[in-house]
């Protein structure tokens, strides 16, 4: 049966997003971007080697949400699971409510990898371009947009080898966003930096994302790194992948550089640490 | 051209070092014989005198089997080079015909040349142009197909993923990701196979032509004309040194980015 229509949106929706709005928090009411339930992941021909076992997590809309985790303990892979690239071996993934395959196709996923790889033959504009061109997409016009949002209009012309490691990384991160993905997953995107660099990019990037109230799920594998950007921590445990826990981060939103000598940021590391069990 | 020019001096200097020590090495060698009643050795080893007066007296032989050779050679390297570009994009798009026949290629590759160029001669013909066409396509086609194969697969996954979450086609895949990454591989493929292409038609005209160097080669030979021989080599040598250049002055011009991506121009 069809509800009732007010303009396009049906009156439901509507009282719940006014609901939402209401409510002001981000509580119960806030719409999930990504969700898995019990995911377990196998791979490997015929001995499968199991690498992510029972993984339970909710992303809700506009926050970040970092994962944390030694080395191999299947962040990639889970990564890899929430693009579509890889098949749950069980349970469930749902991005914006529906399977990650078919959210590819709605272009609903960005993604900004570890190295920039961007194209040599390409421009920083054509980079971006590129995507909008394997998705059909005209309206160019978002390029110059996203330059404008990671401060490199000036550079559009210039070739890779030309960009320095920091805006290169920059470049894909713009191209991450040109989609306007809902979701937008990052696989360590500034550990190839030098720190300042790092925590310059950092602190560039919570801007973008606060500006465009992007959902984003990060895989890190520094402490420091997830706990300044993250709203949320998750803990991972070592090969196969488990959740050891999840830390709230208690830190104002407005994360300026000052935020990284006050006592909740050490706090909070503590926090992660302890789980951790460094 | 000045940069080219400096980088050239050293190699010409040094070859013409070795030609002088060749000369001054041979005249003593020579004189020594003479004197011991032996036969020069000009009849089997010319000095560079010799080849010089030899490529002046026969400039005219060798320069117009020089151009034949150069024909034969730049159908056969076109041919090679397009169908071995074709069908490496081709295995990209449908693995199964990869799978089927890339065993194979790599077998026929390691057939000698000179085993197999008879074949062809016999197949085509007896001193038909075709022929060392494709002898010469042969020896073009395998090492790029091979190089560009290699490249295809080598392209890392983090650029595959790019595409694939954006929907590619296999041949979008291709064609926006792959190809730019692995054209560099192919240039240089293609500048081995220049070369490898005349090679292959003077093989090819030794076997089965009257006209072009190679028959030239065997003419000299027969007819004890050691310096027109090795004026001959040298020419080959030569032209085939300047394909290298113009594989890559075309590369720079068409493709202005590969030289961005090089080492030591990265920033």
């Amino acid at each position: 049966m069809k509800g009732w229509k007010w303009g396009n949106t049906s009156i439901p929706v509507f009282i719940s997003f006014i609901a939402a709005k209401v409510d002001g928090q981000r509580g119960l009411l806030e719409q999930m971007v990504l969700e898995i339930k019990e995911l377990v992941v196998k791979v490997g021909g015929k001995q499968k080697v199991l690498i992510l076992n029972g993984i339970n997590l909710s992303v809700p809309s506009g926050s970040i949400t970092a994962i944390l985790g030694p080395s191999g303990c299947g962040k990639s892979t889970l990564l890899r699971t929430i693009c579509g690239f890889n098949q749950p071996t069980s349970g469930e993934v749902f991005v914006n409510g529906i399977r990650p395959t078919l959210a590819r196709q709605k272009r609903w996923i960005g993604l900004m990898p570890q190295r920039p790889v961007l194209l040599p033959n390409r421009t920083v504009q054509g980079n971006l371009r590129l995507v909008l061109e394997l998705n059909g997409i005209k309206d160019v016009s978002r390029v110059d947009e996203l330059l404008d949002l990671v401060q490199l209009r000036q550079f559009s012309k210039f070739y890779p080898p030309h960009l320095s490691g920091g805006m290169a990384q920059r470049v894909a991160l713009a191209r991450s966003l040109i989609t306007y993905p809902k979701l937008l997953l990052m696989d360590e995107p500034f550990s190839a930096l030098d720190e300042s660099l790092r925590e310059r990019l950092q602190t560039d990037f919570l801007q973008i994302q606060r500006r465009l109230d992007q959902t984003v799920l990060l895989v890190t594998h520094s402490i420091e790194e997830a706990v300044y950007l993250g709203d949320t921590v998750v803990v991972f445990s070592s090969l196969p992948g488990q959740i050891k826990a999840i830390v709230r981060v208690n830190i104002p939103r407005e994360r300026i550089p000052s935020v990284r000598v006050s006592r909740e940021y050490f706090e909070s590391v503590r926090a992660v640490r302890e789980n951790l069990q460094l | 051209m000045k940069h080219i020019s400096r980088r050239l001096l050293p190699s010409v200097l040094f070859v013409f070092i070795v030609f002088a020590l060749w000369q001054i090495i041979e005249d003593r060698v020579n004189q020594q014989r003479f004197e011991e009643g032996k036969t020069s050795l000009h009849f089997f080893i010319p000095t560079p005198l010799d080849i010089l007066e030899a490529a002046q007296e026969d400039a005219d032989s060798i320069g117009r089997a020089l151009v034949q050779t150069l024909q034969k050679a730049m159908f056969g390297f076109a041919l090679g080079a397009l169908l071995a570009f074709a069908v490496a994009l081709i295995y990209q798009i449908m693995p199964f015909v990869r799978m089927t026949t890339l065993p194979v290629a790599y077998a026929i590759q390691s057939f000698p040349i000179v085993g197999i160029a008879p074949a062809i001669v016999l197949a085509f013909g007896q001193d038909s142009f075709l022929s060392i066409v494709a002898v010469s396509a042969i020896l073009t086609y395998f090492p790029i197909l091979l190089t560009l194969d290699d490249g295809f697969h080598q392209v890392s996954q983090e650029f595959l993923e790019i595409g694939e979450l954006h929907n590619a086609s296999k041949l979008q895949m291709v064609v926006y990701i792959k190809l730019p990454i692995v054209l560099p591989r192919f240039f240089t493929s293609l500048k081995l196979a220049a070369p490898v292409s005349i090679v292959g038609a003077t093989i090819g005209e030794w076997i089965g032509s009257s006209s072009g160097i190679g028959r030239l080669i065997t003419l000299a030979l027969y007819q004890l004309k050691p310096g027109t021989l090795y004026a001959c080599l040298f020419a080959l040598a030569l032209v085939s040194a300047s394909t290298v250049l113009i594989v890559s002055l075309v590369q720079r011009i068409v493709f202005p980015w590969m030289e961005l991506t090089k080492p030591a121009n990265r920033q």
